[in-house]
């Protein structure tokens, strides 16, 4: 081992310096060496793409909020609403205080997905069930949901989003439960969490569902996002007002906060995509597969016939391997744009994410975008040689695919329409490079 | 009796500082810098002891009575009776090289030999000698290949380094005046580590082949004096198999992290097949000055059976002719004790690649520089230039400057022990 680190070393600085210095080396001809091996290049091989939908995506802790509506050519309508429970962080308040007012605070965190020039309204209902996962479970999923009182609005807001020139929003929440709950902690009344969760459970935004506008990520950090209760203290000279504030619990399991989110499939592709079991191929969805973060539709890139390496020659190797798949420009906009790069996942025979795909450095591997406006070419390339040597040094058939889905795809709605290798043009392509050193 | 126990002594511990310096030579130095030591066990090595390297590389026909002569066994058998030979030898190399693209120098040296040799009857004598065998030694970087199925290249970078030792015994027996007989057998080992990496984008991949090779091989000589001044000699050397076991360690860099592919060990590989060998060469002595000698050796590779990657084997024939002149060597004159000597050497390779043969040629001179007027114990000096195949698009050709230095030494720790 010793022997050959000193031996790569002595070879890289033999590179390095063999511009300036022709050492004690030749530049031979080509049939001069014995040396048997050869590389072949492997562009042919068979790739199946398939998506489907996940059944559900647990909710992350400490994730972003997800608010917000809109209308998707291809994957129908998007829809997020949160539930939140907040609790005061203090029950200590001056006996001579006189409410002011209620406020939530929400900290945009610069995520936003679809046109944001449209007005957006969030509607805001007091919860009537306590805020806690089902089954005694820790998490949330994205399919989980809570009674809400429908028929009281708590707060609304209606704008127009700046998640990028703005730090937040405001909306006022009901003055009557402001002074109620000021009153309880003032006179005594709620003094822990628990006397606290028997007044009051929490409160859910709903987003109008019809609006089509766009989505946007809020910080769970309580430093951005908080229901704030002003009040003021008659005698105090300053005359200043005083707050309470009321934050998420972000880090402390169950769960007390999470985002729903849902869509319309109506007349689109994935109508009947139900149970994450079952996978459409390609051919079956107008020669595409797709991803979409938050709702759940994810894809599976199958290479059945990797083995078939070994036919070339027993003492092989993979030098390099990587996947390309297009973007058609009709499938993405400065609106429903491409991130740079996504995440990539294993997949196994029943869609259950594993794990990352990680590279030989031990770094997670990212499919990463090209955009090639001269040619009109969009594309993601994906290195996947650990990926390819993980398939052809399993004895036992995993059957394990790739996934690719938005980064943070549990808190996002990013969403790609992707090119399979049947279409015309811009067709997914595979690129193995394989190195036979021992033909005989 | 000649052989006393100090004697044995120094032999071991000569022996014991030879092995060492032979198994160090072996892994971090490379007497050869031809890239046409790639080819089967890499480039024989032909520089021996004493006055033959000067000679043409020649001298099947030379007793040993002087200086001990590697190339005939029976030459053993006129070692005189008291005497103890001891011959040590180091050499060194400068290469350049050049073919349709490019050209290159360097330098190299290496231990030559390390022999003794003792009478065990007044009419017989051994002779143990270890010599490197042949020598592995090439770098070539930068070479091209397509990659299949594709417009893109990828680069081969290619060195060896190693070779094969031989260590070997000899008796040589006197029948008469003028007939002497000797047989020879030879332990032939070494390893030969040839290092790939292959280049191609970000991906690397590495590629170590460790080859070890070993087997016996038996020689038998035989020399006819006609008289003092002309003689004949002739050896030939047997067929042999060096068993083969392989050692190969792949492993790839890709992304910047190294990977082991394979590891295995000691894999059964084809053996590698010596031929039938044969010289003859005579010796004549003219006016008790000039000396020239001559030698023809075949050796039938053709037979072996045996294809190189990309070369082929084929018969190779020998000749070297050598010359030496002394004045006199009871004169008081150091110089006119001094042997002057030169000769030339022709072969025309054991290998053809794309029909073309690597043949080579060589000048050489020397000195034998006596020590003593007591015994026969020289510093020979030789100087050898040569070349070895030809420029074209897949071979390269060998300009080579050989210097070897060979301490000669007889008698001399004998003398002191008399003495003592």
């Amino acid at each position: 081992m010793m022997k050959k680190l000193f031996w790569l070393c002595t070879f890289a600085i033999t590179i390095i310096a063999c511009n300036t210095a022709d050492d004690i080396t030749l530049e031979a001809g080509e049939s001069f060496t014995n040396t048997n091996t050869k590389v072949f290049s492997i562009d042919t091989m068979t790739v199946e793409f398939s998506s489907f939908k996940f059944d559900s995506i647990p909710f992350p802790i400490g994730d972003r909020l997800l608010l917000g509506s809109y209308s998707d050519p291809v994957f129908g309508k998007t829809y997020s609403s949160s539930y939140l429970e907040f609790t005061p962080e203090t029950y200590d308040v001056d006996d001579e205080g006189v409410f002011d007012s209620i406020v939530l605070v929400m900290g945009y965190d610069n995520y936003f997905y679809n046109d944001t020039l449209t007005q957006m309204t969030y509607n805001v209902h007091e919860v009537t069930e306590r805020i806690k996962p089902k089954n005694n479970e820790d998490y949330f999923y994205n399919t989980s949901t809570l009674n809400y009182d429908d028929t009281t609005i708590f707060g609304s807001h209606t704008f127009t989003p700046k998640p990028m020139s703005s730090d937040s929003i405001r909306i006022t929440l009901d003055a009557t439960f402001g002074q109620e709950l000021f009153s309880e902690i003032q006179d005594g009344n709620i003094t822990d969490i628990n006397l606290f969760r028997d007044f009051f459970n929490g409160i859910t935004i709903q987003p109008v569902f019809n609006d089509d506008g766009s989505i946007l990520g809020f910080s769970s950090d309580s430093d951005n996002t908080y229901v704030r209760l002003y009040y003021s203290v008659p005698e105090d000279v300053s005359n200043d007002v005083q707050s309470i504030d009321l934050i998420l619990n972000t880090t402390d399991t169950p769960e007390t906060y999470f985002n729903h989110i849902e869509s319309d499939k109506t007349g689109t592709n994935f109508e009947n995509f139900e149970d994450e079991e079952e996978t459409y191929l390609s051919n079956t969805t107008e020669n595409h597969f797709y991803m979409q973060g938050g709702i759940g539709i994810g894809n599976t890139i199958r290479i059945p016939h990797m083995k078939s390496l070994f036919e070339l020659g027993d003492s092989g190797t993979v030098l390099n391997a990587y996947l390309k798949v297009y973007v058609n420009q009709e499938n993405y906009s400065d609106n429903r744009n491409l991130s740079d790069s996504l995440s990539v996942y294993i997949i196994n025979r029943h869609q259950e994410l594993s794990q990352h795909l990680y590279d030989y450095a031990g770094e997670e591997v990212n499919a990463l975008l090209t955009s090639k406006t001269e040619f009109s070419e969009t594309y993601y390339t994906i290195n996947i040689v650990t990926f390819a040597d993980n398939i052809l040094a399993s004895t036992i058939d995993d059957d394990l695919s790739l996934c690719l889905l938005p980064i943070d795809y549990e808190t996002c709605v990013d969403r790609a329409i992707f090119n399979d290798s049947d279409t015309n043009e811009f067709n997914a392509e595979l690129v193995i490079t394989y190195a036979l050193y021992n033909d005989e | 009796m000649p052989f006393t126990m100090m004697n044995r002594l120094y032999i071991t511990v000569i022996l014991a500082i030879a092995c060492m310096y032979i198994a160090n030579a072996q892994t971090t130095n490379n007497l050869t810098g031809s890239p046409y030591s790639l080819y089967g066990l890499g480039v024989f090595n032909e520089a021996n002891l004493g006055k033959t390297n000067a000679l043409g590389k020649s001298g099947v026909a030379f007793g040993s009575t002087y200086e001990l002569n590697n190339l005939n066994p029976a030459s053993l058998g006129s070692i005189f009776k008291k005497s103890f030979m001891f011959d040590i030898g180091i050499n060194g190399e400068m290469d350049t090289y050049q073919n349709n693209k490019s050209d290159d120098s360097k330098v190299r040296t290496n231990f030559a030999n390390l022999a003794v040799a003792f009478p065990v009857t007044p009419k017989s004598a051994v002779s143990i000698v270890l010599t490197p065998y042949s020598n592995v030694g090439y770098e070539l970087i930068g070479l091209q290949t397509n990659v299949e199925g594709s417009t893109e290249t990828y680069t081969t970078y290619v060195n060896g380094s190693g070779g094969l030792n031989s260590f070997k015994a000899s008796y040589g027996i006197a029948l008469n005046k003028a007939i002497r007989l000797g047989g020879s057998l030879e332990y032939i080992f070494g390893a030969i580590d040839e290092n790939e990496v292959i280049t191609y984008n970000n991906s690397y991949l590495y590629i170590d082949r460790n080859t070890y090779y070993k087997n016996l091989r038996a020689a038998v000589g035989a020399q006819i004096d006609v008289n003092e001044k002309f003689g004949f000699g002739a050896t030939v050397k047997f067929p042999t198999s060096l068993h083969a076991s392989q050692n190969i360690e792949v492993s790839k860099i890709i992304d910047l992290a190294s990977i082991t592919v394979s590891d295995d060990e000691e894999l059964e590989i084809d053996n590698f097949d010596l031929p039938f060998e044969f010289a003859v060469g005579f010796r004549k002595t003219f006016a008790d000055k000039f000396t020239i000698n001559a030698d023809y050796k075949r050796s039938l590779w053709g037979t072996t059976d045996q294809t190189d990657n990309l070369g082929t084997f084929k018969d190779k024939d020998f000749i070297g002719v050598g010359f030496e002149y002394l004045k006199s060597d009871r004169s008081f004159k150091y110089w006119d004790r001094v042997r002057y000597r030169g000769g030339f050497c022709y072969d025309n390779g054991y290998l053809t690649i794309n029909d073309e043969t690597i043949d080579n040629k060589a000048l050489t001179l020397g000195l034998g520089l006596p020590l003593s007027l007591r015994n026969n114990s020289f510093i020979n000096i030789s100087y050898s230039y040569g070349k070895r195949g030809v420029v074209s698009s897949s071979l390269v050709k060998e300009n080579y400057h050989m210097v070897s230095i060979n301490l000669s030494l007889e008698n001399m720790w004998f003398v002191k022990n008399k003495i003592n």
